[in-house]
């Protein structure tokens, strides 16, 4: 099957690989954050930070670290970027920071890194590590920002996104006319349902797929038999 | 502090502002172990002890070295490091005294660490301002009130397993739809204190 | 060395968190100034409410035991500003900032988010009490607000703790377990026997009456009854008759809160109500609303109830009608020359009612002599155009003229709002003109409008009198039926309402009127049932009052009699109805009165 993987586009890795609705990694603050497309972004770019420059330093000193420390070492370097991360955030971008809340810092429990980290950089080159991490990290905003479009368009009506360092509106879209928006997906209800769909829907794809991958296998095989059945009866034919 | 707000305190972390339904904390081994009854009451027991545990000896952490020294912004790493600490002395006194519950717990016990949960409680008791009493309260409540929902969710998925979903939604998917109707019906613990 | 050793692991992690620990001091140092300076930003817009123009610098290291000081703020050349968040009432809790100037007074009291209750916790920010705490000193105790006790001891408890603080630094000694002198009292809650009781929901039963006292036993919803269903309090009102006073209120059961709401059943307090009439006001007890209010409430339906058995006509007192008070009227007479009465209101409907918006604004013209509406116009619609208008067009207010109570008129289906408001304009015009003493209607608090009116009442077009007369006495419900008629003496058979029916649904008095055919007058009355009380109404039957019809052509040619009003009505409802109806049938027009005599 690895020839398919390298085959599958784009979008089909961004699905099968994904954290969010495949691995179901990282679900704590994808349902809490996603009520807007403002969030999603902030959030999304804050684990991409630290999802890729953790996998690099993992990468780094996954070398010279012991294996019984392996994991505080890790949650150190995550900790601290996450840190830094908060920080910044709550500097440059104060209206983004309090919009997102305990969950900044609680990126450092966000399975994705810890996971990854342990899964990948601790055995991979620094570039490699570089690369899985921002993959990852795009993967993960775009499942991020596939709820909160959900959310926020069916929620309020209102599509919109403002520049976080000023605060000011970059544009806002009413999508949907007044009176006719759902407010249940603002609310935990509608974060559950979202991603449940979402989930179902990346779990049909997956499953289509993979019956359409067998399909075209069983066939290559049966007809690979039937060319060797067919090779054989000629070269029989051939002898006799 | 009175007794009264301290009760207060007590119902909202259980029912009132359950860290699942209302913040989403503590999803992740929410789905992975709540499929029986069991593991679920075991899972949940283990994660008030080292809730309880690790947040009095964080907010005691908090007040009495980073405040003082002045380095607040090692909160996270401190806490982090203590809770992962935490956990694997648990571990290590479980394994020792009971082997049987080890088993059971399996790989889910080292990954209460990386459980939510805990940090968040930790913090939480921080952010909030919450004295000793309070915060022993509160490190007790929330943790309960994930214990209950992990409780609720095993029986209910157990009855699931026997249903006939549609094949998209089988597995976790349908977990989150029961979560998201839950969600609504503790909703209506809004207004109890 | 070797990776696997214990000194390995313990030095890498103890380098590797020094190389954190410094990043992270690093990096703090860059952006802590600017996260205070984003945090100063977003207080900014409130300091500056105290402090207009002057540099704030945070404060971060202050040492606070209360816990309820949010951030402190110094303006240098200023003072120093402290904001504070606490819990009152609402669990929610509210926030505010207080100043205190460097010479130690108070600079500023500024709310910054509260959601107290409205006319209790909410007080303490509006301007009264904000006054007291600005006059204050940080060396001043903090007085409380009496009818807002939690939230303004939350606020005291935050302003203390700020107290603290600034004296420490400035260097201030002070007592801080000094209490402020007797809560400042609640401004002035007077209450009238005016106003309107009716959610205290009152009940009253006459005890006794004897014609000099008369003893009430009332009931009336207070603190417990309104906040949570519990039970009334009660009281037993003695009254004297005569001048229609109070003698003594005696509380029988109190039902509100111990040590809160008693405060208003102190002899004290309950000395004051006595010698007090109708229309008179009394002090609540501040602390003590709600029972003080229930404790007015049973003594104003007192008041009422006895004024139906006091012989004076008293007016009926504008607004006691409580039918139309959510539109609000507002009423004010224009003119009146003795013919016509003016008035011009405004009164609520849709708009106002729902959405703030303006009330509707009419002129309602009373003809005086019958205390009908003569007409009634709309100056200015704010309702629903298409919708509410169906309630103001001519057709419809044609509908009002002649009427002496709006109820007379039906509402306009698919314009209840408008409707109510178009009624209670006609109804405020009524009553104002009422109570200025143009009185028409019986005086007796009839609350019941009948639902129909026995056949006497019907209004023939061509007799206006008629109408005055059919209206004065239609509340006792009169039915009339002609026994017989020789031409020497026209019978009737009369039924009419007094104490008994219309206030315990009871039976009506009945009794017999002769009508002399060739003069229009009463010839001989009898009652023949009596249904009101014994030894207070039947003065109203006696024979040597009952003499003093005869000869009459108007039921209000004759007196009342004081102590026995409502059989009093009773009987000349009796009377004047087998009046009108013998006008009815027979030809002579000019034998009923045309004017209204005011008492």
């Amino acid at each position: 099957m690895s020839e398919k993987n390298e085959k599958r586009s784009f979008f089909s890795e961004m699905l099968y690989n994904n954290p969010v609705f495949g691995l179901y990694l990282g679900i704590c603050s994808t349902l809490a954050i996603s009520t807007s497309l403002n969030n999603a972004l902030g959030m999304g770019v804050s684990v991409i930070f630290v999802l890729v420059l953790s996998n690099i330093l993992v990468s780094m000193i996954a070398r010279i670290t012991p294996d019984e420390i392996h994991i505080p070492v890790y949650i150190v370097i995550i900790a601290t970027l996450v840190t830094l991360v908060g920080m910044l955030l709550q500097a440059y971008t104060p209206s983004l920071y309090s919009t997102l809340g305990a969950y900044v810092d609680l990126i450092v429990v966000n399975c994705i890194i810890l996971g990854r980290a342990e899964a990948f950089a601790c055995k991979n080159g620094v570039a490699a590590s570089a690369k899985d991490g921002l993959m990852m990290g795009l993967s993960y905003t775009f499942s991020l920002m596939a709820i909160s479009l959900i959310r926020q368009i069916l929620g309020t009506g209102i599509l919109s996104l403002s520049n976080p360092f000023t605060n000011t509106e970059l544009f806002a879209l009413r999508l949907i006319p007044t009176g006719f928006e759902i407010p249940i997906f603002k609310s935990q209800t509608g974060a559950f349902l979202t991603f449940a769909v979402l989930a179902a829907l990346v779990a049909a794809y997956k499953k289509s797929n993979d019956d359409k991958a067998a399909k075209a296998e069983k066939e290559a095989k049966a007809a690979k038999a039937a060319a060797a059945k067919a090779a054989a009866a000629k070269a029989k034919e051939a002898n006799a | 502090m009175s007794l009264s707000s301290l009760f207060t305190l007590l119902i909202s972390g259980i029912l009132i502002n359950n860290v699942v339904l209302t913040k989403f904390l503590g999803m992740c081994p929410f789905m992975g172990v709540s499929t029986k009854l069991s593991s679920a009451v075991g899972m949940g027991v283990a994660v008030i002890f080292v809730i309880f545990g690790s947040s009095v000896l964080a907010w005691l952490l908090y007040y009495y070295v980073l405040d003082p020294l002045d380095i607040e912004y090692m909160e996270l790493i401190t806490f982090i490091l203590l809770i992962a600490a935490f956990v694997q002395f648990v571990e290590m006194f479980i394994k020792k005294n009971s082997p049987a519950l080890y088993k059971s717990l399996g790989i889910f016990l080292p990954l209460i660490t990386t459980n939510c949960v805990v940090l968040f409680v930790a913090q939480d008791n921080i952010t909030q301002g919450y004295n000793l009493i309070e915060t022993i309260v509160n490190s007790i409540a929330v943790p309960a009130g994930f214990m209950l929902m992990l409780v609720i969710f095993a029986t209910i998925r157990e009855r699931l397993s026997g249903c006939d979903i549609p094949e998209a939604f089988k597995g976790n998917p349908i977990a989150f739809i029961v979560a998201g109707i839950m969600a609504v019906a503790f909703s209506a613990f809004a207004g109890l204190v | 060395m070797n990776k696997d050793s214990t000194a390995y692991k313990a030095i890498l992690l103890a380098i590797l968190c020094a190389i954190c620990g410094l990043l992270l001091s690093g990096v703090n140092a860059v952006t802590a100034p600017i996260i205070a300076k984003n945090r100063l930003a977003t207080e900014l817009a409130s300091l500056e409410q105290i402090y207009p123009g002057a540099d704030f610098e945070p404060v971060d290291d202050f040492d606070d035991p209360s816990g309820l000081i949010q951030g402190v703020y110094r303006s240098p050349g200023n003072g120093t500003i402290y904001k504070i968040h606490n819990v009152g009432y609402n669990s929610n809790g509210f926030t505010f900032m207080v100043a205190f100037n460097e010479d130690g007074t108070v600079g500023g009291f500024l709310p910054i988010e509260q959601s107290e209750t409205d006319g209790f916790g909410a007080r303490c920010f509006e301007p009264d009490y904000t006054a007291t705490i600005n006059s204050l000193t940080s060396s001043d105790p903090v007085p409380l607000l009496s009818g807002a006790t939690l939230t303004s001891t939350a606020i005291q408890q935050g302003i203390d703790a700020a107290k603290a603080l600034f004296n420490a630094d400035a260097g201030i000694s002070y007592d801080p377990n000094a209490v402020a002198d007797t809560p400042t009292p609640a401004p002035g809650q007077k209450f009238s026997f005016t106003e309107d009781f009716s959610d205290t929901k009152p009940e009253t039963e006459e005890v006794s009456n004897d014609g000099t006292t008369a003893v009430f036993h009332t009931k009336a919803g207070g603190f417990s009854f309104l906040n949570g269903g519990g039970d009334k309090n009660e009281a037993e009102i003695t009254l004297d008759v005569p001048s229609g006073s109070v003698k003594s209120v005696k509380v029988t059961k109190f039902a509100d809160t111990p040590d809160i709401g008693d405060k208003a059943t102190t002899d004290d307090f309950l000395k004051t109500f006595e010698g007090l009439k109708d229309g008179d006001s009394v002090d609540a007890v501040s602390g003590a609303t709600f029972t003080s209010r229930s404790i007015i409430a049973m003594v104003k339906d007192a008041l009422n109830a006895l004024k139906g058995g006091s012989g004076e006509t008293a007016a009926v007192p504008a607004g006691t009608d409580t039918r139309f008070a959510e539109t609000e009227p507002e009423v004010e007479e224009v003119s009146n020359d003795g013919t016509t009465a003016v008035y011009r209101i405004k009164t609520g409907g849709f708009s106002f009612l729902n959405g703030g918006g303006d009330k509707n604004t009419g002129t309602v013209e009373i003809d005086v002599p019958t205390g009908t509406v003569k007409s009634i116009t709309l100056d200015n619609f704010s309702d629903t155009p298409d919708v509410g208008d169906k309630a103001t067009t001519d057709d419809y207010l044609k509908k009002f003229v002649g009427v002496s109570d709006a109820d007379d008129v039906d509402g306009v289906s698919g314009a209840t709002f408008t409707t109510k408001s178009v009624k209670s304009m006609i109804q405020s015009a009524l009553d104002k003109f009422r109570s200025a003493g143009g009185e028409t209607a019986a005086a007796a608090p009839a609350e019941e409008k009948p639902a129909e009116t026995a056949a006497p009442a019907e209004k023939p077009a061509e007799k206006p009198a008629e109408t005055a007369s059919v209206t004065r006495f239609k509340e006792t419900e009169p039915e009339t039926e002609e026994v017989s008629n020789d031409g020497t003496k026209a019978v009737f058979r009369v039924k009419s309402g007094g104490f008994s029916f219309l206030n315990e649904k009871g039976d009506k008095n009945e009794g017999e009127v002769e009508i002399d055919p060739k003069t229009g007058k009463v010839s001989k009355f009898t009652v023949t049932k009596f249904a009101d009380t014994p030894n207070v109404g039947d003065k109203a039957t006696a024979d040597d009052y009952l003499k003093k019809f005869v000869g009459v052509s108007d039921a209000d040619d004759v007196d009342g009699v004081s102590g026995a009003t409502f059989t009093t009505n009773s009987v000349k409802a009796m009377v004047q109805s087998a009046l009108d109806q013998f006008a009815k049938s027979a030809k002579p027009v000019e034998t009923l009165p045309s004017t209204e005599v005011g008492k």
